[in-house]
């Protein structure tokens, strides 16, 4: 049936490693968690439980989750998949428990801005693999899905938390109809980009190509970064407000600004280093020898993690001179004043850690995935039921608009791009059932798709300005 | 349909136009986006972001109002095109496969993913089908030989029709808006009635086929100062009457004969709801002639008074009576930031930076114009009246604006409808795939009947793999 993939022959212990992994722990998960659901929201009536520190909680399950799945992946199967499956579970209780106190105490769902929006999404993520994972039987869901929902609560923690009551035209029922739609289609998207990487793995696509792609992905992040803030070896950075929480403005949309020596210089490195194998991938003509790839892998790692260390360590420093000549007092700056820097640098380094760690034992990995038609339908078949949602999603907006804003379409951005991710999605349908797309093209569709998801749901809200300001 | 015919229709409706338009829309939607719009931007803010070299070459491209351009409704017009031909050219195919029974063939069988040996009989294979809601025909094969087709959901090939018929629906809705709605503005006072509305953008005015009177308005604030709720109380006056009324909110519109009301702003309108006034008597050597007007200021007021001090309260209509001394007051003007611009008197601003009120004051017969300022109290006098008046900012109880966004969307109701099929079109198009089986009687080989059973899904061919499976186990057990 399909072109491009290699006819592999399933690994039978592989997969019965992730059988046996995936029929535990308990079966009923949707149960449990509608238990905890409840339970926590009755309870938060009665004492009032603490939000952040639960939030916390979960984000350090995840964490070690996604370490336990890469680690299960490379080494001893059964043991490590046990321990991911169940530290993705504990967590997602976690969560839920997060979110129903959360709830309990604003009185309505997590809907309302970047923050509780994230808190849908990484729970949507990971209650998606779950479910997924005991559906299909595929650990290796969690690969991928894990550290996607980690780096979402990682990013969380730079987002003001505050429970801000809704503005008016929030106060809606619509609200939380179009917004859960919203994050459980994207969460949707976000798996079915990881099935894809993973039949890219499984249909032979080299190592040496994934690290090239991670490094280019995280010389993108260090560009976008430097772009944005660095002048001339020195980082120029919005200053900050502890007490309110809040950027210091000049005047309305021009927060001052203030200046950290020598900080740029680091992430100008961090930038090198990140960029070193995908420069010599290329330069190398695509046959770059493993041991040296591993090496440059190191430095990109080494590289990265410097700038890493120097951002957070630079942000959470200070106080540093305005630029501005006419304030002559230093003023702080921080992490969340430039709240996509800190995660989106160690999205790289995770991204570089991951395949790393696959490197040592790649031709292991692969074969305990199972084959690449499977997880070429599995893409289609996420896709197929993220994309209704998506579409229930757009015209539940549209309804919404037409009763709070008196159009059902005005060319929004947030609305823009979600037709944008509508078009890219239908496209990659279009493609695999009239022109028999299938495999690595539609692989790549899928991955670029979900590039279009997460600027739909950060890049509009950042760096463009429109009527969704809330998120 | 002719050859030179199907051949274009062919041509329009490709997939690979239909992609390239989706590319090219894309294209554009991403422009549209980074790009600042008309109608989002703030006034002034498109003149100071960009140079005019750079606005010429925007404005001449159309790509400050990208979406209302001729170019942008002819791309969405030839994807609705060749939406359209696409499905024209391809129904009468999938019609054909809806309505065709295919005989059981066994070449064809065994070169199906899914065929199996089982070691029944045909009626067996026919009574497991049915058994799974499958429709079974018994068909004999072409050299005679007993067989069956059986089918599931065959309809479900119909749905990506549905799809994009309601695309199109969707997007006819929106032509229908484009060209016969409007999205317009209306600034209503407190007890203002209007049956204009100013189109956004343009500024042309739109005659409503009724008149809208606002009632009241007002907002509620939270705790920490936010807002919380807007509302306005308004009336529908047809012919001078009143034939509806609502209190409108944000997420509550005011519909009325097709047309939408929205609360889209509201705040100061800088006109005098009421205020109080203090009524001050005069000593007797004020009442004289002659007083300079800085007389007034040594004057304590009510010290050497010929009546009470007392107060008034006076509002944008009406008169208001003083019986004290026997005086009637109307306010004939009032500006909240008075200023005389050569010899017009006008309002600078709408903030009450110098409120200044001109009353006219009725006694007996006799009316007499009065001006009173409250930052100037020395300059606010008649010598023809027994008292003086006065009034601070505080005093001054300023009337609201409601701002209504008033818009016609006669197409509305098709986007609605075509929204409704697509949902359910997509579900029945990704959920359910039209499964068919065939089965034929094998040459008997030793004891017992055996049949070959084929099968294959147009969708989801894992599940059908596995019921597939399920269901030659169970007859292989039997």
């Amino acid at each position: 049936m399909g072109r491009s993939i290699s006819a592999a022959a399933p690994m039978k212990t592989g997969e019965a490693a992730a059988v046996r992994a995936a029929a535990w722990p308990s079966r009923s998960v949707f149960g449990f968690l509608a238990a905890t659901l409840l339970a926590t929201a009755s309870l938060g009536y009665i004492v009032e439980l603490p939000e952040a520190p639960l939030v916390k909680l979960a984000m350090a399950a995840y964490v070690a989750a996604s370490v336990c799945y890469a680690l299960g992946l490379t080494r001893a199967p059964e043991r490590w998949l046990k321990l991911a499956s169940s530290g993705a579970l504990v967590g997602l209780l976690i969560q839920t428990t997060a979110i129903a106190s959360r709830w309990a105490v604003s009185g309505r769902p997590p809907f309302s801005n970047m923050y509780e929006m994230l808190l849908s999404f990484a729970w949507g993520v990971v209650l998606l693999h779950v479910i997924f994972e005991r559906k299909y039987k595929a650990f290796y869901s969690g690969v991928l899905a894990m550290p996607v929902a980690a780096l979402s609560m990682v990013l969380m923690m730079f987002l003001d938390s505050t429970v801000r009551p809704l503005v008016p035209a929030l106060q809606s029922s619509l609200l939380h109809v179009h917004v859960s739609l919203a994050v459980i289609s994207y969460a949707a998207f976000a798996l079915s980009f990881g099935t894809a990487l993973l039949f890219l793995m499984r249909d032979g696509v080299s190592i040496e190509a994934f690290a090239a792609w991670a490094s280019a992905l995280a010389a993108f992040i260090y560009a976008a970064i430097l772009g944005a803030f660095f002048r001339g070896g020195r980082m120029l950075l919005p200053a900050w407000d502890a007490s309110t929480r809040q950027k210091i403005m000049l005047e309305r949309g021009v927060p001052i600004q203030v200046s950290v020596e020598g900080l740029g210089w680091l992430v100008l490195a961090g930038f090198l280093c990140a960029l070193l194998p995908a420069a010599w991938y290329l330069w190398s003509g695509r046959e770059a020898s493993a041991r040296r790839m591993s090496l440059l892998l190191w430095v990109s790692l080494a590289g990265q993690a410097v700038a890493v260390v120097a951002l957070i360590l630079g942000l959470l420093g200070g106080p540093y001179p305005a630029v501005q000549p006419q304030i002559d007092q230093p003023l702080l700056t921080s992490p969340s004043a430039v709240p996509f820097v800190v995660p989106g640098a160690l999205a790289g380094l995770v991204f570089t850690g991951l395949v790393l760690l696959f490197s040592a034992r790649y031709g292991t990995i692969v074969s305990r995935l199972p084959v690449a038609e499977k997880l070429d339908r599995l893409t289609y078949r996420i896709i197929q039921v993220g994309l209704p949602l998506l579409t229930l999603m757009i015209v539940t907006g549209a309804f919404w608009a037409n009763r709070a804003w008196g159009a059902y379409w005005s060319w929004d951005p947030k609305e823009d791009w979600a037709l944008i991710t509508w078009f890219t999605y239908a496209a990659y349908l279009h493609t695999r059932m009239l022109k028999g797309w299938r495999g690595r093209r539609s692989a790549y569709f899928a991955i670029i798709g979900f590039g279009v998801v997460l600027f739909t749901f950060f890049g509009v809200s950042y760096l463009l300005s429109g009527l969704h300001s809330y998120a | 349909m002719t050859g030179v015919k199907s051949k274009w229709l062919r041509r329009i409706g490709s997939m690979k136009l239909g992609i390239i338009l989706l590319a090219l829309i894309a294209l554009a939607v991403v422009a549209g986006t980074v790009i600042l719009q008309k109608p989002m931007a703030d006034p002034g803010q498109i003149e100071k972001v960009y140079s005019p070299s750079k606005l010429k070459v925007y404005e001449a491209l159309g790509l400050l109002d990208l979406f209302h351009t001729r170019w942008f409704t002819a791309l969405l017009a030839l994807l609705m095109v060749n939406i359209a031909a696409a499905s024209i050219m391809r129904f009468p195919v999938v019609w054909r496969e809806i309505r065709r029974h295919r005989p059981p063939d066994e070449t064809l069988m065994r070169a199906m993913p899914d065929h199996a040996t089982v070691p029944a009989g045909v009626e067996q294979v026919a009574d497991a089908l049915r058994r799974r809601h499958y429709g079974v025909r018994t068909v004999p094969a072409a050299d005679g030989r007993a067989g069956l087709m059986a089918d599931r959901q065959r309809y479900a090939r119909l749905a990506p029709y549905f799809v994009h018929l309601s695309l199109l629906v969707i997007l006819s809705g929106g032509v229908i808006d484009s060209l016969f709605g409007y999205r317009a503005f209306m600034r209503l006072g407190q007890g203002e009635q209007k049956s204009t509305a100013l189109r956004m953008l343009t500024d042309d005015p739109v005659r409503l086929p009724f008149a809208v009177r606002c009632d009241a308005a007002g907002m509620e604030q939270y705790p920490d100062g936010s807002p919380k709720r807007y509302w306005s109380k308004l009336a529908v006056v047809e012919d001078g009457r009143e034939v509806a009324r609502k209190e409108m909110e944000v997420n509550s519109p005011l519909v009325h004969r097709g047309l939408r009301f929205f609360q889209s702003s509201y705040g100061r309108s800088g006109e005098m709801q009421a205020a109080r006034l203090s009524v001050l008597p005069k000593s007797r050597e004020e009442t004289g002639a002659g007083n300079s007007p800085h007389g007034n200021i040594a004057a304590a007021p009510g010290k050497t008074a010929a009546g009470p001090a007392t107060s008034v309260l006076v509002s944008a209509q009406g008169e208001s009576e003083i019986p004290e001394y026997g005086l009637r007051v109307r306010v004939t003007a009032f500006f909240p930031d008075f200023v005389i611009n050569g010899s017009e008197i006008a309002s600078r601003s709408e903030e009450l930076n110098n409120p200044a009120m001109k009353l006219a004051v009725t006694r007996g017969r006799e009316t007499i114009p009065v001006w009173v300022f409250a930052n100037y109290p020395q300059f606010s006098n008649s010598q023809k009246l027994p008292v003086r008046f006065e009034f601070s900012a505080e005093d001054i109880e300023l009337g609201y604006f409601t701002g209504l966004q008033v818009s016609r969307q006669p197409g509305q109701w098709l986007v609605w409808l075509g929204s409704t099929i697509l949902a359910f079109g997509l579900i029945w198009a990704f959920a359910f795939s039209h499964r068919q089986y065939w089965a034929i009687e094998l040459p008997q080989a030793g004891a017992g009947a055996s049949c070959l059973v084929a099968g294959m899904a147009t969708k989801n061919q894992d599940e059908f793999h596995e019921e597939f499976g399920e269901l030659t186990e169970s007859l292989k057990q039997n």
